[in-house]
C-alpha cells in the first residue's frame, strides 16, 4: 500500500527535528522558519501532530531540562520518522520535477 | 508558579487522559515560552488567548474522539462518531437527492420524461431555494464522506447552517414544528461529521453506505407504488403513509439492524452506541410526525413507532456504554 503522505504541518515538524533535536518552542521557531514566515504552528496543534507522531514512532523525547524552573522537553527523530521524512521528500522531488517538465514546454 | 501558568494549567484540564499527562507539562512551558519571549511582564497579568482556548479546545475534541495515541475509549467514541457521521450522511444525502430529481421532474427539467400535468402554476415555498442548495451540499457530503475527504467537515458546517437557516424561514407557518424537530434530526448528523476527520470507507464496510442508501430510496418507492394502487377518492392507509416518508424506513431499519446486530457478541461497542446515537437522532423526526394527523389511525403508527425507537436506543446505549466501561481507560489504541 502507498503510504499516505504526510500533512504539512507533520512534514514541517520532522524536517525542524533533522538536524538536531528540539523543544516545542525550538520546533515553532524552526516550522517558521523552514517556511519562510508562511506557517506559525499553534501550540496545541503542534501537540496534536507530536502525539500523532510519537503514537507511529517517528519521534521520541531524547532528555528534559530545567529552564526557568520549569521542565523542558526535548523530541528527536527516530530512525522511522527519518525514513518517513525521506520518503516524502522523494515523493514532493519527484512530483516537482514532472511539474517542471510540463512547465519548460510552452504551449503552441 | 505565576499566575499566566496557572492559567494555562487550568486551561489544559480540558485535555483528557492519557493525553494531559503526556503533554500538559510541556504544553505550558512551551506556552510560557511563546508568551512571554517578547514581555517577561506578561507572566503576571496575561492570560491564555481567545486563539489559544480555541486552540486546546479543538485537540481536546481530537483526542476525545480517537486520534492516534488516544485512549481505547477514545477510539470507540470517535468510531462511534463516524459511524452515525456515514450513516446519516448517506440517509440525508439520498433524501436531498431525491428531493432534486422530484423538483427536477416537476419542472419538467428531465430529458426524456415529461412533467406531471399540475392543477396551476408552481409556487415555490419558503426557503425552498435555500433548501435545495442543502440537498446539493448534502449529495456532496456523502461523497466526500465515503471517499474520506477532508472537505467533509467545511460542507456538513455549510449544510448545517444553511438548514437552520431554510428552518428559520417556515417558522410561524403550519409545518414550523415538525420542520424544526427534523433539523435536530439533521443536526446529529452533520456536527459529528463536523466533529471527526473523515475516513476513506474501506471495501468491507460498503454495506455502510448501501443500506442507508437503499433504505432511503424505499420511501418514493411505496409512496409512489401506494399512489399508482389507490383509487382517486382512497384515503391512504397508515402505514402506507409513514412507510411513504423516509423517516419511516429510517426507523424499520434501525430497529431490524438492532434486532440482527445487538445479540452478537462481535457487534462492537461503536456499533451499538451508533446505533443509540442515530435513534436518539431519528426520534425528534418521528415525534414531528404526530402533528400530520389527516389519516385515521396514523398517529398510533407513529407512537408505536416512537416505542420500538426508544426501546432500541436503550438496549443499545446499555449494552455499547457496558463495553465501553470494559475497555481500560488510560491504554492506547
Amino acid at each position: 500500500m502507498t503510504p499516505r503522505p504526510l500533512t504539512e504541518p507533520a512534514f514541517l515538524v520532522l524536517a525542524a527535528l533533522a538536524d538536531r533535536p528540539r523543544h516545542g518552542y525550538g520546533v515553532i521557531g524552526e516550522v517558521e522558519q523552514l517556511s519562510g514566515g508562511r506557517v506559525r504552528l499553534r501550540v496545541g496543534t503542534l501537540y496534536g501532530v507530536l502525539d500523532r507522531l510519537a503514537a507511529e514512532g517517528a519521534i521520541e523525547p531524547e532528555r528534559e531540562e530545567v529552564h526557568a524552573g520549569r521542565v523542558r522537553r526535548y523530541y528527536r527523530l527516530t530512525g522511522a520518522g527519518r525514513q518517513v521524512l525521506e520518503t516524502e521528500v522523494a515523493r514532493l522531488e519527484a512530483n516537482a520535477r514532472a511539474v517542471r517538465g510540463r512547465l519548460a514546454v510552452r504551449p503552441a | 508558579m505565576s499566575p499566566l501558568e496557572e492559567r494555562y494549567r487550568r486551561l489544559l484540564r480540558l485535555l483528557p487522559e492519557p493525553a494531559r499527562s503526556r503533554w500538559a507539562d510541556d504544553m505550558v512551558e512551551t506556552y510560557l515560552a511563546a508568551a512571554t519571549t517578547d514581555d517577561p511582564e506578561y507572566a503576571e497579568f496575561g492570560s491564555p488567548t481567545p486563539a489559544d482556548r480555541l486552540d486546546v479546545l479543538r485537540l481536546a475534541v481530537r483526542l476525545r474522539l480517537g486520534a492516534p495515541g488516544a485512549s481505547l475509549r477514545a477510539v470507540a467514541a470517535g468510531r462511534t462518531v463516524r459511524l452515525v457521521a456515514l450513516t446519516g450522511g448517506v440517509a440525508l444525502a439520498t433524501q436531498g437527492a431525491i428531493g432534486l430529481a422530484t423538483t427536477a421532474w416537476v419542472h419538467g427539467l428531465v430529458p426524456g420524461v415529461p412533467a406531471p400535468p399540475l392543477p396551476g402554476p408552481l409556487v415555490a415555498a419558503p426557503g425552498a431555494v435555500l433548501a435545495h442548495a442543502v440537498d446539493v451540499l448534502l449529495v456532496a457530503l456523502a461523497v466526500c464522506l465515503v471517499r474520506g475527504a477532508a472537505t467533509a467537515r467545511p460542507l456538513a458546517a455549510a449544510a448545517l447552517i444553511g438548514l437552520v437557516l431554510a428552518t428559520t424561514s417556515r417558522l410561524g407557518g403550519p409545518s414550523a414544528v415538525p420542520a424544526v424537530l427534523s433539523l435536530v434530526t439533521c443536526a446529529v448528523t452533520l456536527l459529528a461529521a463536523v466533529l471527526v476527520p473523515a475516513e476513506r470507507v474501506p471495501r468491507r464496510d460498503r454495506w455502510l453506505v448501501a443500506v442507508p442508501a437503499l433504505v432511503t430510496l424505499l420511501a418514493p418507492v411505496v409512496a409512489t407504488a401506494g399512489w399508482v394502487a389507490a383509487r382517486p377518492l382512497d384515503e391512504p392507509g397508515p402505514w402506507l403513509l409513514a412507510l411513504g416518508q423516509p423517516t419511516g424506513w429510517w426507523a424499520v431499519a434501525l430497529v431490524a439492524v438492532a434486532a440482527a446486530a445487538l445479540p452478537r457478541p462481535s457487534t462492537t461497542a461503536a456499533g451499538r452506541l451508533g446505533v443509540a446515537v442515530l435513534g436518539v437522532a431519528l426520534l425528534p423526526s418521528l415525534a414531528g410526525q404526530l402533528a400530520l394527523d389527516g389519516v385515521a389511525g396514523y398517529r398510533a403508527v407513529v407512537v408505536t413507532g416512537l416505542v420500538l425507537v426508544a426501546g432500541t436506543v436503550l438496549l443499545a446505549g446499555a449494552s455499547g456504554a457496558r463495553r465501553v466501561r470494559a475497555l481500560p481507560a488510560g491504554d492506547h489504541a
